[in-house]
């Protein structure tokens, strides 16, 4: 039946256990990335991201009106709509084998859970990444196509901040987006607690506390990351981020990790 | 091969759900496990793979538990709920996915489809897939890795009468070449000519187990006579309980030889002498799903 040499012990029925070696890092990554592209709603949701890069950038290029605009605002136009959907890459990267039930498969295959978490996290991490390096690609076809077009000289900015910002910037939703996934465990509650807790944080919180809102700030927080420019305003950072990300990815990983699976 | 060691599961501070199990799979065995609904079937099987974690007892496969088994689709193969697969896959992909995590080539999902009779669906997504066919993946899942065992939860659900002979087929050929499976069902005649031994559950705790053969053989015999009055009183007289089944026959809780050695003393005529077929197993599971949950009913070993 196998290539496994069948060993007698002492008590006449075990076999020896087939030297097999744990099952790479990378390989469960790869596999997760597969699952997130696999499926129509993957596919759909890839092609929801190229089409809200392209369509904003189109319009610019067929308006060029005020003269051919800069790197930085090429890119703020492409990245806008996507700006929208990386969060969701992480969420649905964390709810989905709970909501489609194919967790009892997974884990019985990967049985470390904290593997496939892990996995799951690169994985969103590694796509949010690539839609953000497409966007930076078209804004940058279309800056040149745009100069050409209008016989001018494409004015690239500090292209080295522009694009390691959006690069983090991504990478900082999608992150942000995995911990609600994995704290609330089901895709639409944890897509409308996105959308609705921490900007109602800097509605109320700012109300209430004024400018000590902004240690609990997220959005504020990912600006200056993504920014390169933290300003003395390390400490807010720092907290506003383990409240918002590390608090609920703690939470949700802890829970997945104990969580009774049928 | 399969080790499973007073496991106990407590939800909460009502009854346990899984109380006390204990038993062990041989390598070259089916093991049926067997009871009603809700009795603790699959929370023990959940319980083997690491998916719940146990209040208090073991499960280990060869020695380690499964969480601490490097690649387990190599060595135990399971399918515990065949409804638990994304229903926008197709037959193929869902196959390949485990291929890949497995480490095992893209070929062999395709083999596997064929093996299990798939392939002509491998392309339609699994929301088209009857529950025959969404088994039938579970299983080729569960092959996938050539494992040493085999964990099925009621793995005959939905196949009809025809897929059910073809599991069978598939597990004892499984079996034969050594390999250890463990199947549970609520259904005494539907894995009755499948396994060898049978472990059966009720209210979470183990009832009875053994060697499926000395489980039915226990069941004493079954004689018609021309006089079942003078029968019963022979039977009486030589000090064995006899009891009327309602249709004119008597079961006994004796052997062939005495029954008829009782007989012939009496000088009754004998119309049938058989052996009881499973009767009291079946009696014990019917008083298991007429009871179960209102307390665990007496054990039978029989020693294996």
């Amino acid at each position: 039946m196998t290539a496994t040499t069948v060993a007698t012990t002492g008590d006449g029925t075990s076999r020896a256990l087939p030297e097999v070696p744990r099952i790479p890092f990378s390989r469960i990554v790869s596999v997760e990335l597969r699952k997130s592209l696999d499926t129509r709603a993957g596919t759909l949701l890839v092609a929801a991201a190229v089409l809200l890069t392209l369509a904003p950038v189109g319009w610019q290029l067929t308006h060029l009106t005020d003269g051919v605009p800069d790197f930085d605002l090429w890119v703020s136009s492409a990245r806008g709509g996507v700006a929208l959907f990386l969060p969701v890459i992480g969420i649905l990267a964390m709810t989905s084998e709970w909501t489609q039930r194919t967790a009892l498969t997974t884990f019985t295959l990967v049985s470390r859970r904290g593997r496939v978490l892990a996995a799951k996290l690169a994985a969103a991490v590694l796509v949010g990444v690539a839609v953000m390096a497409f966007v930076l690609a078209v804004a940058a076809a279309a800056l040149l196509v745009a100069s050409g077009l209008e016989g001018t000289t494409p004015v690239w900015g500090d292209v080295g901040s522009v694009v390691g910002g959006s690069l983090v910037a991504s990478a900082l939703n999608v992150t942000m987006g995995a911990a609600f996934g994995a704290a609330i465990a089901q895709s639409a509650a944890a897509i409308t607690m996105f959308l609705v807790a921490p900007t109602l944080w800097q509605v109320v919180g700012t109300a209430l506390l004024g400018d000590d809102a902004q240690w609990l700030d997220v959005f504020q927080a990912f600006a200056r990351l993504s920014s390169f420019e933290l300003a003395g305003h390390d400490a807010q950072v720092v907290t506003s981020v383990l409240a918002w990300v590390g608090l609920p990815l703690a939470f949700g990983w802890v829970r997945a990790l104990r969580r009774n699976v049928s | 091969m399969l080790t499973i060691d007073s496991l106990t599961k407590r939800y909460g501070r009502g009854a346990p759900a899984v109380d006390d199990v204990s038993f062990t799979c041989a390598p070259g065995t089916i093991t049926g496990f067997l009871g009603p609904n809700g009795a603790g079937k699959s929370t023990t099987l959940r319980m083997l793979t690491g998916l719940t974690p146990p209040t208090s007892g073991s499960a280990t496969v060869l020695g380690l538990r499964y969480p601490d088994l490097p690649n387990p689709g190599r060595v135990v193969g399971v399918m515990l709920d065949a409804s638990a697969q994304h229903a926008g896959r197709t037959g193929r992909e869902t196959l390949r996915l485990a291929a890949s995590l497995v480490g095992v080539p893209a070929a062999r999902a395709d083999d596997m489809l064929e093996r299990v009779g798939l392939a002509g669906a491998e392309r339609r997504r699994v929301r088209g897939y009857s529950l025959g066919m969404r088994q039938r993946l579970g299983i080729a899942t569960a092959l996938l890795g050539d494992p040493l065992a085999l964990v099925l939860d009621e793995p005959a659900n939905g196949l009809d009468p025809e897929g059910i002979r073809w599991m069978r087929e598939l597990l004892r050929e499984f079996a034969a070449g050594g390999g250890t499976v463990l199947l549970s069902s609520h259904l005494l005649h539907e894995v009755e000519a499948t396994v060898d031994r049978l472990v059966v559950i009720g209210a979470g705790r183990v009832v009875a187990q053994g060697a499926l053969a000395d489980l039915l053989a226990g069941s004493g015999v079954v004689v018609r006579a021309t006089e079942p009055d003078r029968l019963a009183a022979a039977l009486r007289a030589a000090g064995v309980t006899a009891a009327p089944t309602g249709d004119g026959a008597l079961r006994v809780d004796a052997d062939a030889e005495t029954v008829g050695r009782a007989a012939l003393a009496a000088g009754a005529v004998l119309t049938e002498l058989r052996a009881a077929d499973g009767g009291r197993l079946e009696d014990l599971f019917f008083s298991l799903t007429g009871a179960a949950g209102s307390g665990a009913p007496a054990r039978t070993e029989v020693a294996a």
